[in-house]
This record gives C-alpha cells, structure tokens and sequence, in this order.
C-alpha cells in the first residue's frame, strides 16, 4: 500500500551571495507501508532538504507530495543528527515532552514510554540531565522521544552520524528490532554505505546537485539481520554496488 | 564550605573597617557633625529604628523597588519577546526605547513627578523604565540566538506559539534575563532614590535631601547604610534565583 507519492519535487535556495542553488530536481518517489528506506548521495545534494520538505520545515517550489493517510503527516517523528534534547529537562521529561505538548499523556502512551525506556536501556538514565549521557545515550533519548507518541512515518537525518563505530553497531541493531516489532515506515538520511544495506528495505541514491533520483535498489537480504550478515558475499556485493554508483556521483 | 568561608572573610572585613572608623574619629578628634563615631551613628540609628519613622520610609522605597522591578521584568519580557520576533516592531521602538535610555534618568524625574504626582507612581514608573530596558535586550538577544533544532522540533509537534515560548524560549532566555536582571535591580534602587529626591513625601531618597537640608549627618548615613542593605539584599535573591532555575547549566 502506497502511503507517500512524491512528485518532481524541486526546491533551490538563494544563498546569502545572490547565487542560486537547486538543491533538488524533480524527485519523484513512492513510499509504501512499513518500509524502510535508506537516503545516500553525496554531500550537500539535498537529503536533508528532502526529509525536511516531508515534514514541512521546509517550503518547496514545485511538485506535489500526496500523503495518503493524513493521520502520517500530523504525527511524524524527526530524529536530527544531533540529539536536540532540552539540557533542562531529565530523560524521562524529554520523551514525555511531546506527549505533554500535543496533550496526549494518556495511561496507555505513558505506558508506552516505559517500554520505550526499556527498549532503549534507559531505565537506569530516566533522572540524568543530557550533560550527563554520552552520545549513544542522548541519541537513544532522541529516538524515544520521536516514538513517544506512535509516530507511523519516522523521519531520521543522520541519527547515528555523530556516533563510534561500536554504538553505531549496536544502535543498527535496535533500530531495525524497533522497526520490524512497532510496523513503522522509516525515511533514514545516511553517509554510510553500509549501514543503508543493513537497515534497509531499498536505498535510494541521490545524484550530484541538481540531485534527482539516481537509482533505486531493492535489497533482497533475509529478514532477519545480525551483524554477521556483513560478511556475507550478497551484502558485500550490494555494498560495493552502491558505492560504485556513489563513487560515479563525485 | 567555600561560601561560608566568604562570609566570615566579609564579616571580619566589615568589623575593621567600623574599628577603623571608631580609631580615626577618636584619634583626630573629628566633631560629630562632620563624621559621627560608629557608636554615635549606631545609637541615633537604633533609636531612628524604635520610633517607627524609619520603617516607613523603608518600606516606601522597597516597594517603589519591588513593584517597579516586577513590572518592568514583565514590560521588559513582552517587548524582548515581539521585538525578536517582529522586525518591524523592532525598527519602531528601538530608535523611542533608545532615546529614552540614553537621556539621563534624573533628567526624567522631574517630568515624571510633574506627569505622575509626589506619590509612589511616579517612582515606580521611573523604576519600570530603567529595569525594562536591559531586561527587553537581554531577551531579545537571548531569543535570536535559540538553536533552531529546538524550535523546529516544537513545528514538528505543532505546538502552539504558548507552547514554544513556555517550554523553549523561556528556559533558553533565562540565564541572559537573569544577568538583565541582576545589573536592574542596582539600577533600580539608584532611580527609586533619584526620584525620591527629587519630590516625594517618604522614602529613603527623601530622607538623603532632609539630612542634606538639616545638616543631619546621621540621617544621610543611616540612609546610605539601608540602601546598601537593600542593594545587597536584592542581589543576593537574584544568585539564590540563579542557583534554582539554572541548575542545569
Ligand atoms: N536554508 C538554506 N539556505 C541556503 N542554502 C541551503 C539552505 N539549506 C540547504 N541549502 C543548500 O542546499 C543544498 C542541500 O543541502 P542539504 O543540507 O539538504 O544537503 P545534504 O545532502 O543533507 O548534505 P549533507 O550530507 O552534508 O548533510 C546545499 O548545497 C546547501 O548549501
Ligand atoms: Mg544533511
């Protein structure tokens, strides 16, 4: 089931010197139910611009994007490469602050937090101010925030950018447990190759500015994914695939 | 531990320099009505206190302070809020807010007592006007430099613009308000007095231009001394604020 139709989106920007930039050109893209779909391209094409067109931070010029349940686009949830938490507010009043905002703390959604800290091993964090988590911690904090109120489109622009090697791995594997037990659709901008295949339903892969739509490609991985599947001769081949492509690009 | 240890240091400062004053008055023999000894000064002071006259000008001048102070964190606040929001607001009232700053407040006084009588409002007015400002640029300054992550966070969950400024603004301005507020309130006794000099039937400022007339040293100092309690006073309520609502920082 289609639940997102981009149309030719196209949006450029005026820099502060009078040039314009088109940042992205007629980029059409569908968007099915419960899929998750990785965003690659070179730096500065426009991934962000396009998660942030979805989720109207952004104005675009042209196009049209047809949500097919609008439900999906009044309760999204964005995950920014840096935690953005409020450094005044505990864990756990960061990621009740959205419930507290659209009025929904309801039994159930408060309910619903406490899985999420533990799904995030927060439990024993749910009183430290963000000045006392290292990065893993607030980025984990970030994410349940954003699924704090049961968001069904989820809108992730480098969440795991700022991370080491190790929470990266750790954080890939919640993230995709979190995905295939919650039925969400996930929108994830990423610089790395490697952790777009591991996640991902299909990735994207965006050309040089004007970015429009390289090419998309659907990985056909088995369902279940742990860290071992890295070294396995189908995941390498996707891999160096899609690096090929990115590598055409710059 | 360390604060503590600030206190005694202050207290034994403030003994020697009593000592030192009762040595010199003794020593060179000054005649009252040019320096009274602290003893002297301290048992005018004390009987000033027990007649009750004292406690009302007191309590004339805290409240010009307190309720100016208190409004003029609310003006200052409204007008720090629309003038970082409003571009056209701010090339309106800044030029007016300015101008009015920049004039010397005792050049004001006299307008205000003429506009606002003898009485406590033209104090209080004069004290909204001074604590305002710094206040209004503090926030202004402090709402324009918000890291645009929180706020489009708030635009993600459509939150209202109550919402954005409770949550977000607010809590982000607090630690520049606070600096506002901490150079106000100095400020504020300064033009509480100000005005009470310049007509007004009570208050400590009043009471400076009396002792000035009658050639009552004791009353000048009894009055500098409480406004340099009420000074110290006041700014430490503002640490102790500052401790509370910035204990995330
Ligand atoms: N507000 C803006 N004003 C002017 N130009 C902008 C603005 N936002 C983005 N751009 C330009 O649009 C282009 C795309 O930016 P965007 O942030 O979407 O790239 P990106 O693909 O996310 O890059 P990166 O991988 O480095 O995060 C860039 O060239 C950038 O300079
Ligand atoms: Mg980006």
């Amino acid at each position: 089931m289609t639940m997102i139709e981009m149309k030719n989106i196209s949006k450029s920007f005026t820099s502060t010197n009078g040039e314009r930039i088109q940042a992205i050109k007629d980029v059409s893209l569908s968007v099915e139910k419960d899929e998750f779909i990785s965003i690659i391209g070179p730096s500065g094409c426009g991934k962000s611009t396009l998660l942030r067109i979805l989720s109207e931070l952004q104005e675009y010029d042209s196009g049209e994007i047809l949500f097919h349940d609008e439900n999906l686009k009044d309760n999204l949830g964005f995950v920014f490469q840096d935690s953005v938490l409020l450094p005044w507010k505990s864990v756990y009043e960061n990621i009740v602050m959205p419930l507290k905002i659209k009025h929904m703390e309801t039994p159930e959604t408060l309910a619903h937090v406490e899985e999420l800290l533990d799904l995030m091993n927060l439990k024993e964090f749910r009183n430290s101010l963000p000045k006392e988590l290292s990065g893993g911690m607030k980025q984990r904090t970030s994410i349940a925030r954003s699924l704090s109120y049961n968001p069904k489109l989820l809108l992730m622009d480098e969440p795991f950018g700022a991370l080491d090697a190790m929470t990266r791995d750790h954080l890939n594997l919640e993230l995709r447990r979190l995905w295939k037990q919650t039925k969400k659709t996930i929108l994830f901008v990423t610089h790395d190759i490697e952790e777009a295949v591991f996640l991902s339903t299909r990735v994207v892969v965006l050309s040089n500015r004007p970015s429009t739509i390289h090419d998309i490609v659907t990985i056909d991985l088995p369902e279940e994914r742990t860290l071992e599947l890295r070294d396995t001769p189908d995941f390498i081949n996707y891999v160096s695939r899609l690096r090929g492509m990115l590598n055409e690009q710059s | 531990m360390k604060k503590s240890k600030i206190y005694i240091e202050l207290c034994a400062l403030v003994i020697a320099l009593i000592a030192l004053w009762q040595a010199i008055t003794v020593i060179f023999d000054i005649p009252s009505y040019y320096l009274p000894s602290p003893v002297e000064f301290f048992t005018y002071f004390s009987q000033f206190l027990q007649t009750g006259k004292l406690a009302s000008h007191i309590s004339t001048t805290l409240y010009e302070v307190f309720i100016g102070t208190f409004w003029g964190i609310v003006v200052g606040m409204v007008l720090g809020y629309f003038i970082a929001k409003s571009k056209v607001l701010e090339h309106l009232l800044m030029p007016l807010l300015l101008i009015m700053q920049i004039s010397p407040k005792i050049s004001i006084a006299p307008l205000f007592i003429l506009w606002f009588g003898l009485g406590l409002t033209s104090k209080v007015a004069l004290v909204i006007l001074v604590v305002s400002f710094p206040i209004m640029i503090a926030e202004s300054s402090a709402l324009k430099k918000i890291n645009s992550g929180y706020t489009e966070l708030m635009n993600i969950w459509h939150a209202n613009k109550w919402q954005v400024f409770t949550r977000v603004e607010l809590p982000c301005a607090c630690h520049e308000v606070i600096s506002g507020i901490k150079i106000a309130v100095t400020q504020a006794i300064t033009s509480a007095v100000i005005g009470e000099m310049m007509g007004a039937k009570a208050g400590l400022g009043y009471l400076l231009t009396n002792g000035a007339e009658m050639y009552d040293l004791n009353m000048i100092l009894s009055s500098i001394f409480l406004l340099s309690l009420l000074g110290l006073f006041l700014y430490e309520i503002c640490q102790v604020v500052e401790r509370k609502v910035l204990y995330w920082k």
